[in-house]
Parts: C-alpha cells; sequence; structure tokens
C-alpha cells in the first residue's frame, strides 16, 4: 500500500524535528535580504539578528511552479503514487496558484497532485499540515486526507500580535487592517485571518498587556475554556513572550497537544519580529 | 405709562434690553461657575446664544406681529446655542417663542403662558434636569408668574412676579446643588437669566432705552450655508469635472399672500432638492428656508422651491469660471464674505466622525485614529450648534458620529440632528482621553447601534486627568484653593491642590492608580516647556515602571498636562 506524500511550504512554520517524523516535504520561498536570495537555509535567528542591521526591509517571494515541479516528480521518483501539496493562502502568496500551474504540468507524466488552498499561514497551516501528514502515515486515502484537511481549516482559530504594524503594511499583506495603519497613537490590534485566508484586525487596544488579555477573551468566545484543544504557538525571536501564552492556555484549556514554533523568515518579513500568534483547534472529545 | 399689552416694537426692544443686560454681566456671571479653573464661560455662551437670538429678530425690525418676531428670535436661538447654560436659555426662549408665535400682540396672561411654556420645552430638552441651575429657576418664576396672571393688571405687573420669584429661587440654589453651597456662589446660569428678565422688565417699563444698534446684519442665516461649505479643504480639481457648475444660494419666505403655495415639508423638500445637484444644505424654520445647492440648471431648482413662497437673497456662481480665477492666481471674492471658493468633491461615506478638540497637536491625533472634523474649541471656548452644523458642509455620510469631548459640549451637540440630513449620534464624552478611547472602539464594518454602544463601553473604560491651575480662591469639598494653585482634576473633580506642578501630577496620577494602569498617555498643554516635559517624563516613568507610557505635544491651551489612564 502507497501513502500519501504530503507537501507544503516553507510559511508553514513546522519544526524541523516534527517534519522528519512525519516526512512532510517543504518547498521554500524565498526571502530576499540586502540583494541576495534566501531559500529554507537561512535560519530565523540569524534572519532575525540580520533584519536588525539591513538597511531595507526584506521582500519574499513565492516558489515558482518550476520548484513545485521538481519536487513533485522527485516524491514520484520516491514511489508515491498520490501527493498532497498544502499551501499559504490564496490571498497572501501566488505560491497556491504555482502549485496549480505545477499540477497540470506533471499531470502529462503520470503524476496525480491534489492541490489545497490552506487559507492561513505560518503554524495554522502547518497545524493543518501536521494533521494530514498524520493521517497519510496512519495510510488514509487521499480522499479521506483531503476530509480532514478541510476540517481542520473550517476550525482553526488564529491570533496573532504584532508589535507594530509597519511590517504588514510594507508588505502589502494588512488587508482590512489597513484602516488602523497611521495612528499617531499606539495602537495594539489583534490581529486574526479570515475564512477567506485574509488578515483583519478583530479588535484594537491601548498597551501590550490590554491586548494579551484581549486576545484571549476573543479565543475564549470562539473556544470555551477547558475545551479540549491543540495548540501551536508561534513567536519571531520572542520566546519568552511565547511561552508566556503557552502557560496561559494551559491554564484556560486542556491541552492534548502543543507545538512551540519559531515564525520563519517568510512569514518574519511580513509580520515583524516580536509577534506572537496562537492557534487552536478545539478536539471533540 | 404701563402698558396693557406688548406689542412687536416693544418686544424686540425687551429682548434687546435683555441681551444688553446680559451682555454687561459676562464677566461677573462667568466668575459664579462653581470651578475655579480658568474656563469659567457660563455668561459667554448664554451671552452669545442670546445675541444670536436678537440678531435674528433685528433682521425682522420692521415686523409688525410679536410672532414674527418669536420666530425669528426661535431660529437665530436655535443657530446660536453654545454651552449647557446656553442650549437651556436657548430652549427657554424657543418654547416661549412658539407659544406667542401666531400673536398680533401679548397680553398680562398670555406672557406668563409663554414663560410656562419655555419651561416646559427646556425640562423636555434635558435629558437629566438637575434642581438648583437655571432650570428650577426659570420654573420657580414662571409657576409664580402663572399663579397670579388671572389677576395681573399689566404685563409689567406679570414680569415684576416673575423677576422677584426668580431672585429668591437664585438665592435659593445653593440648598438644592451642595457642589454651590461649598463654593459658596449661586447657579451662574441663574443668575444670567436674572440679568435677562431684568433687561426686558426695564424696557417694558420704559426705564430703560435701548442703545441703538444697527439692524441690518442679515448675513447670519445667509453665511451659515456659504461659509462653512466653501471654508473647504482645497482640493485640485478638474474644472472640466465639476458635475454640476453653479453654486446656488437662496431663501424661500414660507408664507405669502400674493399666491397659494404648498405647505413646506423639510424633509421631502430636502429629498425633492437633491435631484437638482449636490452639497445640499437646507436650514429650515416656520418662516423662511434657506438652501444651498450646487446645481447645473439653477433655474429648475429655483422654480421647485417657488412652490413654496417667494425667493430673496438669491446668489448664483459659475464655479467653473471661479475656479478657473483661483487657479489663474486671482484672488476671487465671494460676494458675502472674503473666503475663497474652491469647490470640492466630498466623498459620500456610510460613517463620519466630527470630534470637538483644543489644540493642534490632539486635533492631529484626532485626524489620525479617522476623525473626518476636528472642531476648534472644547474648554476655552464651546462651539455653538450652528458651528458643529457648518462642520457637518466638509463631509457626506449617512451617519454621523460626535464626540464633544467636553461636558459643556454635549447638549449643544445634540441639538445638531434635528438641523441637519445625516443621522447624528452624539457618544457623550466629557473629556479629550474619552473622545480617543470612543474611537479606538469605532469600528466601519458595524452597525450603527453597535457601534454606539461600543463607543460607549469603550469610553466608560478611560480614566482622565487634567492638571491646570486655580483663577481665583474658592473652597471645593473642603479644600482651600488659593489662585494660582495647580489642580489636579480627575474625571471632572478636582482632587488635588498644590503649589508645585510636579507634586500634583504625582499626586493625581496616585489617584488615578496609574501604579496598576498598562497604558497612560500624556499630552503636554502649549505653556509647558521642553525642559519640564523632559523632566516630568523621567520622573513620572521610574515613579510607575509598570505601564507603558506615551507622550504627545498637545498644545492645548490652559490644561498643561491630559492624562488618559488606562
Amino acid at each position: 500500500m502507497s501513502k500519501v506524500k504530503v507537501i507544503t511550504d516553507s510559511s508553514a512554520d513546522i519544526p524541523e524535528q516534527l517534519q522528519k517524523e512525519l516526512e512532510i516535504s517543504v518547498i521554500p520561498l524565498k526571502v530576499h535580504m540586502d540583494g541576495k536570495s534566501y531559500g529554507v537555509e537561512l535560519q530565523a535567528e540569524d534572519f532575525y539578528q540580520r533584519l536588525k542591521q539591513a538597511s531595507q526591509l526584506p521582500t519574499t517571494s513565492q516558489s515558482s511552479p518550476h520548484e513545485l515541479c521538481e519536487e513533485y516528480r522527485e516524491a514520484a521518483r520516491m514511489g508515491a503514487k498520490q501527493i498532497f501539496s498544502i499551501h499559504i493562502s490564496s490571498m497572501m502568496s501566488g505560491t497556491y496558484q504555482s502549485a496549480l500551474i505545477a499540477k497540470d504540468m506533471v499531470k502529462e507524466e503520470g503524476i496525480e497532485v491534489t492541490v489545497f488552498d490552506s487559507k492561513s499561514v505560518s503554524y495554522g497551516l502547518g497545524m493543518l499540515v501536521v494533521a494530514v501528514a498524520r493521517a497519510a502515515q496512519e495510510g488514509k486515502s487521499i480522499e479521506e486526507c483531503q476530509k480532514i484537511a478541510e476540517k481542520v481549516r473550517d476550525h482553526t482559530e488564529l491570533f496573532f500580535l504584532v508589535d507594530t504594524l509597519e511590517y504588514l503594511q510594507k508588505g502589502g499583506r494588512i488587508g482590512k487592517a489597513s484602516a488602523l495603519f497611521g495612528s499617531l497613537l499606539n495602537i495594539k490590534p489583534i490581529l486574526s485571518i479570515s475564512r477567506e485566508g485574509e488578515v483583519f484586525p478583530i479588535d484594537k487596544v491601548r498597551g501590550k498587556n490590554k491586548a494579551i488579555g484581549r486576545l484571549f477573551e476573543l479565543m475564549q468566545q470562539k473556544v470555551p475554556s477547558g475545551s479540549p484543544v491543540s495548540v501551536g504557538i508561534m513567536h519571531a525571536d520572542n520566546l519568552i513572550e511565547g511561552e508566556k501564552l503557552l502557560k496561559k492556555v494551559e491554564e484556560l484549556y486542556d491541552v492534548r497537544e502543543k507545538v512551540i514554533t519559531t515564525v520563519g523568515p517568510v512569514v518574519g518579513t511580513h509580520a515583524g519580529p516580536k509577534t506572537v500568534a496562537i492557534v487552536l483547534i478545539p478536539l471533540k472529545d | 405709562m404701563t402698558q396693557q399689552q406688548i406689542n412687536a416694537t416693544l418686544f424686540l426692544n425687551m429682548m434687546q434690553a435683555g441681551a444688553q443686560n446680559l451682555n454687561r454681566r459676562v464677566e461677573e456671571v462667568n466668575a459664579l461657575n462653581v470651578f475655579p479653573v480658568p474656563d469659567g464661560d457660563t455668561g459667554t455662551n448664554m451671552n452669545l446664544t442670546l445675541s444670536s437670538g436678537v440678531a435674528e429678530m433685528e433682521k425682522h425690525a420692521t415686523a409688525n406681529t410679536v410672532g414674527e418676531l418669536a420666530g425669528a428670535l426661535s431660529k437665530g436661538l436655535l443657530m446660536g446655542a453654545r454651552g449647557n447654560s446656553g442650549v437651556i436659555l436657548s430652549q427657554l426662549f424657543r418654547g416661549f417663542a412658539k407659544a406667542i408665535d401666531h400673536k398680533e400682540e401679548i397680553n398680562a396672561i398670555q406672557l406668563a403662558d409663554a414663560f410656562q411654556r419655555g419651561v416646559e420645552t427646556a425640562y423636555k430638552a434635558v435629558i437629566k434636569p438637575v434642581e438648583g441651575t437655571i432650570l428650577t429657576v426659570a420654573r420657580e418664576a414662571a409657576e409664580a408668574g402663572m399663579r397670579r396672571s388671572w389677576y395681573a393688571e399689566s404685563p409689567a405687573a406679570i414680569l415684576e412676579i416673575i423677576l422677584n420669584e426668580a431672585r429668591r429661587s437664585l438665592a435659593r440654589t445653593p440648598e438644592l446643588l451642595p457642589v454651590l453651597k461649598q463654593a459658596g456662589v449661586v447657579d451662574a446660569g441663574g443668575q444670567g437669566l436674572i440679568y435677562v428678565y431684568e433687561g426686558m422688565f426695564q424696557a417694558l417699563t420704559g426705564e430703560i432705552k435701548i442703545d441703538e444698534k444697527p439692524t441690518n446684519k442679515q448675513e447670519e442665516m445667509d453665511s451659515l450655508a456659504s461659509k462653512a461649505h466653501h471654508a473647504n479643504a482645497q482640493s485640485k480639481i478638474d474644472p472640466a469635472q465639476i458635475e454640476y457648475g453653479y453654486c446656488t444660494e437662496f431663501m424661500i419666505q414660507l408664507h405669502t399672500d400674493r399666491r397659494p403655495t404648498e405647505k413646506f415639508e423639510e424633509t421631502a423638500f430636502r429629498q425633492a432638492m437633491t435631484q437638482f445637484g449636490d452639497s445640499l444644505l437646507v436650514v429650515a424654520d416656520d418662516e423662511l428656508v434657506k438652501v444651498h445647492i450646487h446645481a447645473e440648471y439653477p433655474g429648475d431648482a429655483m422654480n421647485y422651491a417657488m412652490k413654496y413662497g417667494d425667493l430673496t437673497r438669491i446668489k448664483i456662481e459659475n464655479m467653473r469660471e471661479q475656479y478657473a480665477n483661483v487657479t489663474e492666481g486671482h484672488d476671487y471674492t465671494l460676494s458675502a464674505g472674503t473666503e475663497k471658493e474652491v469647490p470640492a468633491e466630498i466623498e459620500h461615506k456610510r460613517y463620519a466622525l466630527i470630534a470637538v478638540a483644543a489644540g493642534t497637536g490632539i486635533a492631529e491625533v484626532f485626524r489620525s485614529m479617522g476623525v473626518d472634523v476636528v472642531i476648534e474649541g472644547g474648554q476655552t471656548m464651546n462651539p455653538s450648534t450652528e458651528d458643529i452644523v457648518k462642520a457637518m458642509e466638509q463631509i457626506s455620510a449617512d451617519h454621523v458620529f460626535i464626540l464633544p469631548n467636553n461636558k459643556n459640549i454635549i447638549l449643544t451637540a445634540e441639538q445638531v440632528d434635528e438641523l441637519v440630513e445625516p443621522t447624528v449620534t452624539v457618544i457623550p464624552t466629557k473629556t479629550i482621553p474619552q473622545g480617543l478611547a470612543a474611537l479606538l472602539s469605532f469600528n466601519s464594518e458595524q452597525e450603527p447601534e453597535e457601534n454606539k454602544k461600543q463607543m460607549i463601553a469603550g469610553y466608560q473604560a478611560v480614566r482622565s486627568g487634567e492638571c491646570t491651575y486655580a483663577v481665583r480662591d474658592s473652597n471645593i469639598g473642603g479644600i482651600d484653593i488659593e489662585a494660582g494653585d495647580f489642580l489636579g482634576i480627575q474625571d471632572g473633580k478636582i482632587e488635588v491642590v498644590g503649589k508645585e506642578m510636579l507634586d500634583t501630577v504625582r499626586e493625581l496620577l496616585r489617584k488615578m492608580n496609574a501604579d496598576e494602569a498598562d497604558v497612560v498617555t500624556v499630552f503636554y498643554g502649549k505653556d509647558v516647556t521642553k525642559a519640564q516635559v523632559e523632566e516630568f517624563q523621567s520622573k513620572l516613568e521610574a515613579e510607575f515602571p509598570e505601564a507603558e507610557w506615551e507622550w504627545h505635544d498637545g498644545g492645548q491651551p490652559l490644561y498643561y498636562f491630559l492624562f488618559s489612564v488606562e
């Protein structure tokens, strides 16, 4: 019996250990910084260090259809009969589009690829990929994998706090949060990703502590406290804050599974350093 | 000789005398303000309100009936109302005017009745009437007048009873309002009202003659439409893109006997006028309708308006030509005023936000948070209803939220709704920090009702502090205050009095629980130096290190510091 091969991109921020364990292949999105382009080889710590000295803000670019084709072919060579390719929200990147093109290109070669728009990013995407990869390891069919992906996508709650809106704004990924930019008062928006896959502000408050307090209030409106959950914490060079968030989540919920991960260079370019995020999926008992 | 009837001329004289008497006593009334903060402006506000009413009457100086003058008074008051006491005064005399608006002359009983009707109108206008204020004085005086009206022999006798009872009532105000008693004063608004009544009485009994004043200053209603409109931001637009080329202004005199006319209904009229153009402004009262519109065919608009009455004060300007003049560097001057005519397209939005604020820095912060128009005003100068109506000319929206940011501007702002087309919601913010907090809770994606709820909840969660100085000696809540002392005010209440500004501020912040706050935002005023700001910044941040501090150059007058603690 041949297993479904799961492929994603580097915006998923899945910890390396987990990637290896679940045999997930990761296609790089590119980060361009000070005249050079980087793929997966650029480590997060290194990136945030350089960001402090960078003369210009870095930019990113989508994976090309060619790179995706190569990855699909490689997977087929390794014996995969079915490939499930899950990517960053199509509202944020053209990678999903590239994957659709690549899928058509390899189809003539007899390689079957299912491309899936996660409508999320970072570990919001990562958590979905991990769930599908587990199912694949258990030998679930491509149809079952697709169902799981849809279910996770529709039940994931993601909230994030940026230190400044500057990065979202400069990178053009601000979506409906744009109205907040330009305020002379220091406003902390609580951001989320809509079901359509776009960044939007749920609320805005003054001050970091109030922002965190409000984030948890909003989260409990979506997922009642005490519920069994799987949680992912993301932080951009801000482990201390990330651990505080995790502790708070563990106080509030029955945490069955937890992952704490670093926001990689791709997402870090757009969210900025010190960003923290929580992704939560309620588990039915 | 005692008059049995008050005719038009006498009525005008009475109101002029009332206004003049108040005008002479403005400073005295201002000084009665309970708080010794440098913003005592009850007298100023009442004076400006009543002057606006009387000025409108003077435009109709040749009127033959009391009723015609009453209508003018009512309209002038509505437009000029500012400050709490001013708004209440305007309502008192609007109710008064309404009671006599079809009379040629009025006798003693009708006079007493008019005062009574005024009181009823004013009580209705105020959501939570407070006893021991101008309202009580007006009510008790009017009631005394009513009790005696059936056997009073002349209007003068009635007015004398009213005046005397008003004085007694004023003397009782400290018994009703503890804050007055503590400060050792009577109510300022009530005192202002008595000065008005005194003037009226003197004119009625012939004790004084009215100062001759030029009666032809018929620009006010006119300027309401034109000036505000033309004070718009100067956006560069191509004359070829002007859709409606003629700035058209005229007034309709509603009750012409010359020919039959249709009954005027304001909402329907406004709706109908939109077919002729944009930038429409309609200001109406019972007699007169002021219309301002940018139309491509001004004749059509005027023909339509003719259905309701005769037209007067017609002014039509070709805006394409004017625009060309402006761009060629000619100083184009309007016939009515001195401001330049630059037509601007106003984008229509679902929501618009208006805030009242003093200080350029604070105004900037409001604008950066999405406020469309910031009206200059606040403690030192309360804007009038008309000022806010004018500000509305710069925007086009279905719903307008107004943030008064001062307790004396809330009532004025609430008058606006009946004068303009969009739905107006006043969020009753009393301070700048409250206004900003309300703004933060505004969400353009939400329904108006939900926004109102959120904004109210938002501003209630913030604590406001102010630091200013005392203008006179007084005693508030058992604390002795000397002129020149620094005052720390929390949410409108004087909490700290000190000789040193830094100590006063420090103590105020302690009372506001700044040590437990997440964010403290400071706006420093125009009367503090850079060195002072730096000193305060390092010392206060060290004393309250848990909070996130933000410092802004507010540029506000009189108030050295404003604090928002949340």
